[in-house]
């Protein structure tokens, strides 16, 4: 089906310069001081057209009249999946009589290749800096520009820009700039999609190879650009092609031009850099290492999350929801407020303030006594692994666990995300391919990934039982993770991801930053999780005035209590936990601690609301993404599902004798 | 303009309206900064926070 022209690829302000030089690279890698270097103090700081992203033009010193130089946003691809990217990627096609300065990392080769393996292709004479050469050689990094200009015939020149060394060469080379428009040769079918199609194309300054590589990547800006410029049959040759890539490959061709270009990639590095090992590796270095790696990744990761479970167990769900239910709430708060509500003439508004499901004593309790100290302690603890840099080395971690599943390698992205807010996650389930892929990774999310603040309860109501319980849970959801997965599997094709991440060197977290994180994530916690609490608690207080709470209960008894062996008071915990499985969670949380429930029960209802709906917001996610109808059938798989686990566990652990 | 680093994939960006999450219904109440490259969410600053920066943050240097 051909593309909407929603826009056209925007074109640079009209200028009568000759020649840009465009400063191309990925974060951080020196190019604002190259830029200096070649442009002097006069320069014009301006949003991109139609953008919110910054570029900076300034007037070229030494290299002729009228040659302007451009520098753009940090970007780590020409992908293009950020306005970042997407601007860099405009700014080198919109501009004529473009040259590339591409400003590379001498640490870090695979990075500088992947970004440099796009910008050939788009067919500009191209120049690479090869920066911060010194630190390079402190590491033990070596970087052959030699044998990079000869295999490219692209003149790379090792610099230190902050010394200026290496600066007046890379300027020179600049006016003799040359391209290397086909570094990677394609699968076969690839190369003939490019002739056929570029015989199709009107001439534009812009190279064709390039081009028909985005659109058969599937790069909708580019499609929309060509829209008015190409004949209607334009777009049934180029389906045409992509059908007989997939034919003949097995893979969409976005994954095959995206696996020939890691392999170039990987070649290359193998080829021109090296690394030796010079003076002592630092601790943090080596930390850092075997956070990834396959064996000793696993044991760092489990004492992560050890501590974690133990800082929110003891401190979160202990220490701290004492303090506050017992004492700010229960000796002050709610007495207080009963004594005031109680000159309150209706009985029916003073049950609906604090009564039995009463929104101060139960909604405003369980909000801020319960759960946000359970959060509260989880988000500090989420905020220190953030800034000490481990998530990138966890997502490493998780993509080889989802590939051993053979699960499609773009799948690990949304998985890692639902850790921090499902319905997050479902909306990047978007960069998924088909919708088979897009539902079923969906499902997995709302299945089986529980979210930062159902975590943190969880978390809390685990840390009152032995630690074998913990174990049992972690193996049930990850067990139920990794079925759902391997059946998945069986429908999906893997396919590798393009994704990259940026790994940073560990660093210790600051206090400070941590603390005003925390905070800020509570805020928004209770900004969105305090409303749907009072909903939840007016939706129990109305069943019960109208007495269909006794007959729910009644009604669902064969499966709270007869299959999964709970209390019929936890029916409450269920209907609320459809609205957020941590208001759910809290609910029973409560129980526990009142003895309502012995360790089997707790491990059972929490095996059972993990595998809920995460929440509300997140169902009206999946009906927004796929449709009424598709969510509907996911939550009649997902309940029954998750009572028929949690039954399964219960009578499991009552059938062997746990006690916890 | 305000520029942060995703916790997740090092992109730095600049924070503004179309960093924000538009999932759901919730979006009104939510002060998530969504990272435009990956979509991993983390918080923007604390009101709390922006509220003692302003009160106490622009302190007039001391006269010497």
């Amino acid at each position: 089906m051909a593309p909407v022209a929603i826009k056209t690829l925007p074109r640079a302000p009209a200028d009568t310069r000759e020649t840009s030089i465009v400063l191309v690279g990925n974060p951080n890698v020196g190019k604002s001081v190259i830029f200096s270097y070649l442009t002097g103090r006069y320069v014009t700081v301006s949003n991109y057209p139609g953008t919110t992203v910054e570029i900076t033009r300034g007037k070229a010193r030494d290299l002729g009249p009228n040659v302007e130089v451009i520098d753009t946003p940090g970007v780590q691809s020409l992908s293009p999946e950020s306005e970042d990217e997407r601007v860099t990627r405009d700014v080198l096609l919109s501009n004529p009589n473009t040259t590339v300065l591409l400003v590379a990392d001498s640490k870090n080769a695979r990075r500088t290749l992947t970004l440099l393996v796009t910008v050939l292709e788009l067919g500009r004479p191209v120049v690479i800096a090869l920066n911060m050469s010194d630190e390079a050689k402190l590491r033990g990094v070596t970087f052959d520009a030699e044998g990079l200009s000869g295999i490219t015939g692209i003149e790379a020149i090792p610099t230190v820009a902050v010394e200026g060394r290496g600066l007046e060469k890379v300027k020179k080379s600049l006016l003799r700039a040359r391209m290397c428009p086909e570094p990677v040769r394609y699968h076969a079918k690839i190369e003939e999609a490019v002739e056929a199609l570029s015989e199709a194309l009107p001439r534009t300054d812009i190279s064709s190879r390039a081009l028909i590589l985005g659109i058969l990547a599937g790069d909708q800006d580019l499609a929309a650009f060509l829209y008015e410029l190409v004949p209607a049959d334009f777009w049934t040759m180029v389906e045409h092609h992509k059908q007989e890539i997939r034919r003949a490959c097995g893979r969409s061709p976005s994954s095959v031009i995206g696996g020939a270009r890691r392999v170039w990639v990987e070649q290359m590095a193998t080829r021109i850099s090296r690394t030796t090992q010079q003076g002592a590796e630092s601790l943090a270095d080596k930390f850092g290492r075997w956070s990834m790696h396959p064996v000793w990744g696993l044991p760092i990761l489990v004492a992560v999350l050890l501590g974690v479970f133990w800082f929110v167990g003891i401190f979160g769900a202990g220490t701290a929801v004492n303090f506050l239910e017992n004492v700010i709430f229960g000796r002050f708060l709610n007495p207080w407020a009963t004594s005031v509500v109680s000159l309150v003439p209706w009985a029916f508004f003073r049950d609906l303030l604090v009564g039995e499901y009463g929104v101060i004593t139960m909604a405003l309790t369980y909000a801020f006594a319960i759960v946000l100290p359970v959060v509260g302690t989880f988000f500090l603890a989420f905020g220190a692994l953030e800034d000490s840099g481990y998530l990138p080395r966890l997502a490493v971690m998780v993509d080889r666990f989802f590939r051993a599943m053979g699960l499609n390698g773009r799948a690990v992205l949304p998985m890692v995300l639902g850790l921090g807010c499902d319905t997050m996650a479902t909306l990047t389930t978007r960069v998924l391919e088909t919708k088979k892929e897009r539902v079923i990774v969906t499902l997995l999310l709302a299945l089986g990934v529980p979210c930062s603040a159902q975590m943190g309860v969880i978390l809390g109501m685990l840390s009152g039982l032995a630690f074998s319980a913990t174990i049992i849970w972690v193996g049930i959801v990850l067990g139920v993770l990794f079925t759902v997965g391997l059946l998945s599997s069986k429908l999906l094709k893997g396919e590798r991801s393009d994704f990259i991440l940026e790994i940073s060197p560990l660093r210790w977290p600051k206090i400070g930053n941590i603390a005003s994180k925390t905070l800020a994530r509570m805020e928004w916690y209770l900004k969105e999780a305090a409303p749907l609490f009072v909903y939840g608690t007016i939706l129990l207080f109305a069943l019960d005035k109208l007495s269909f709470l006794p007959w729910i209960e009644r009604a669902s008894a064969p499966v709270i209590k007869g299959l999964l062996g709970l209390p019929l008071e936890a029916t409450q915990a269920f209907i609320v936990g459809f609205l957020r499985r941590d208001y759910g969670a809290a609910g029973l949380f409560v129980m526990a601690r009142n003895g309502g429930l012995d360790s089997i029960q707790v491990v059972t209802s929490l095996v059972t609301i993990t595998l809920f709906m995460p929440c509300i917001a997140n169902f009206f996610v999946v009906i927004k993404e796929h449709g009424m109808k598709t969510a509907i059938l996911m939550g009649l798989f997902i309940i029954p599902f998750a009572l028929l686990i949690g039954g399964a566990v219960n009578y499991i652990l009552r059938g062997i004798g746990w006690t916890g | 303009m305000d520029r942060m680093t995703c916790p997740l994939c090092g992109l730095e960006f600049d924070i503004t309206a179309n960093t924000r999450c538009t999932g759901c219904f919730l979006k009104k109440n939510c002060a998530k900064i969504c990272c435009p490259r990956c979509g991993y969410e983390t918080v923007a600053e604390s009101s709390l926070v922006g509220l003692a920066k302003k009160i106490f943050g622009r302190r007039p240097a001391a006269s010497s």
